[in-house]
């Protein structure tokens, strides 16, 4: 399913092409969509920056009052400065519990005031269970829809567990708690998009909606009585389907213009490898909604989990080790601030450097080149 | 006339407790997820569920009659971090397997 390099080529210069007449910035909507997608893309950027508050169901314990306060920078979908606090338990027989009935994998960092009254927890404790622990950036989800809309068919064909083709790549598909291939979360861990807003609605914000109808537990106890008396669900079924259409529908921004530095950059960043699992673009299959459907695109990702060396460890999840992490989605990548899964490269270079396990052989490669080369790598990823 | 307010009351305050009740749990009827522990001599299950990043646990009984044959399987043939489909009912409170079908290992 890999497209041959020179074929990549073409088709990046078309996508560039295409982009350079007129370019998508940060926050809009994908082309194509109708005047009433369009409208619908409005009203669920309202819903997604919402502020709740305890009468209006956040809580009793949370990460943030609004998606839009982690998904902020430099607009709504954006990527903010919050780090959340994730936690599992490994076992010896290779089973990953995500401490489902200890409150879950995500320990959530607030409580309302209600819930600190009543129990005397500023946030929810880390369940002693747990045998790892990571941190989580809030990244950006410009283009997550069209992610959502590659075939699990195409992931099927990446994935090289066994790595038959000998290149040091063996790119794993991660499953959820029912068997289903995963692709969202830096675990490659939910389905679906509409699945992991839905989630996040209640894990974020512990605002309950028709998917999700029950809060979080408090580290696995029950919520003490009067501390959440908003009815549940806290959202209706319209102001989810609004944020899943404003989510669906954010564009990746344009690509700025790869000339000089940045175009050999490009080159580079296949010739040493990154390209093997950052795959330049991705094609998506049949969809009912025409701006989605059958569209290739600038993904940067084959949406595979990856063993990332013994450095980058934290937590397990679903059949993802400690070590492995998805490919991260480059897309945007211009306007991080920090990068790695738990924000600790503070440039582009570092977190080449801390690429490890089977990204260690283009991070060799990385070092490899003269420092005007290294700078064409990174003058290119700036573009992104 | 008195009885027969306390009674309504009764009522009301009876209709609510269940309707919050309901509001807390999902009204399960099929659940797929992965055996998180089973205790085959009682008949105890717990499956891990949910959507997205919230994930439930939800614990089941599995009365020592269910049925296994064809696609249907008895707990003694499931393990840990199996993935399975469980049809179940709830009897008061308690959720109740009707059939238990696994859907493959991880």
């Amino acid at each position: 399913m890999r497209l041959a390099p020179a074929a990549s080529v073409l088709l990046l210069v078309a996508l560039v092409a295409s982009g350079c007449a007129k370019p998508v910035h940060p926050g809009d909507p994908i082309s194509g969509l109708t005047a009433e997608q369009r409208d619908r893309f409005r009203r669920g950027r309202a819903v997604f920056d919402s502020v709740f508050t305890p009468e209006t169901g956040l809580g009793p314990l949370f990460n943030s009052t609004a998606c839009g306060e982690c998904h902020e920078d430099p607009v709504s979908g954006g990527s903010g400065d919050e780090v959340e606090v994730h936690a599992t338990a490994f076992h010896a027989d290779g089973n990953c519990d995500p401490l489902a009935g200890e409150g879950g994998p995500v320990i959530q960092q607030d409580a309302t005031p209600a819930l600190k009254a009543a129990l005397g927890l500023d946030k929810e404790p880390l369940p002693k269970e747990a045998t790892g622990r990571g941190l989580r950036t809030s990244l950006a989800i410009f283009g997550r829809g069209l992610l959502d809309a590659v075939p699990d068919s195409d992931l099927v064909s990446y994935a090289d567990p066994d790595d038959r083709n000998h290149d040091g790549i063996s790119g794993r598909l991660n499953r959820f708690v029912d068997g289903r291939i995963g692709r969202f979360g830096r675990k490659a861990f939910v389905p679906t998009l509409s699945e992991f807003n839905a989630g996040a609605f209640v894990i974020e914000q512990g605002i309950t909606n028709p998917a999700v109808p029950t809060e979080e537990s408090i580290g696995g106890a029950p919520i003490p009585d009067g501390v959440d008396p908003t009815p549940d669900p806290e959202i209706n079924q319209e102001a989810l389907d609004l944020t899943n259409d404003f989510v669906r529908f954010l564009a990746p921004p344009s690509p700025l213009r790869q000339t000089g530095a940045a175009g050999n950059g490009r080159y580079l960043f296949d010739r040493i490898g990154c390209a093997s699992c950052h795959f330049p673009t991705l094609r998506t299959g049949e969809n009912p909604i025409q701006a989605l459907d059958r569209k290739r695109f600038f993904a940067y990702t084959d949406l595979l989990v990856h063993d990332m060396g013994p450095d980058l460890a934290d937590i397990c999840l679903g059949l993802a080790a400690p070590s492995e992490f998805r490919t991260e989605p480059l897309v945007g990548v211009r306007l991080a601030h920090h990068f790695l899964h738990d924000g600790r490269a503070a440039t582009l270079d570092q977190a080449i450097e801390l690429h490890g396990g089977e990204g260690s052989g283009a991070r060799d490669r990385f070092k490899a080149l003269t420092p005007k080369e290294r700078e064409a790598v990174i003058a290119f990823l700036k573009t992104l | 006339m008195k009885r027969i307010a306390s009674a309504a009351l009764l009522l009301v305050l009876a209709s609510t407790l269940v309707a919050v009740a309901a509001q807390q749990q999902p009204a399960y009827t099929s659940i797929q997820g992965t055996v998180h522990a089973l205790q085959p001599k009682s008949g105890s299950l717990d499956v891990v569920t949910g959507v997205g990043m919230a994930l439930r646990l939800v614990h089941l009984s599995v009365p020592p009659t269910l049925a296994s044959g064809g696609a249907a399987v008895s707990m003694s043939a499931l393990k840990r971090g199996d993935i399975v489909r469980v049809q179940c009912h709830y009897s008061g409170k308690q959720l109740i397997a009707d059939r238990i079908e696994k859907v493959g290992p991880r």
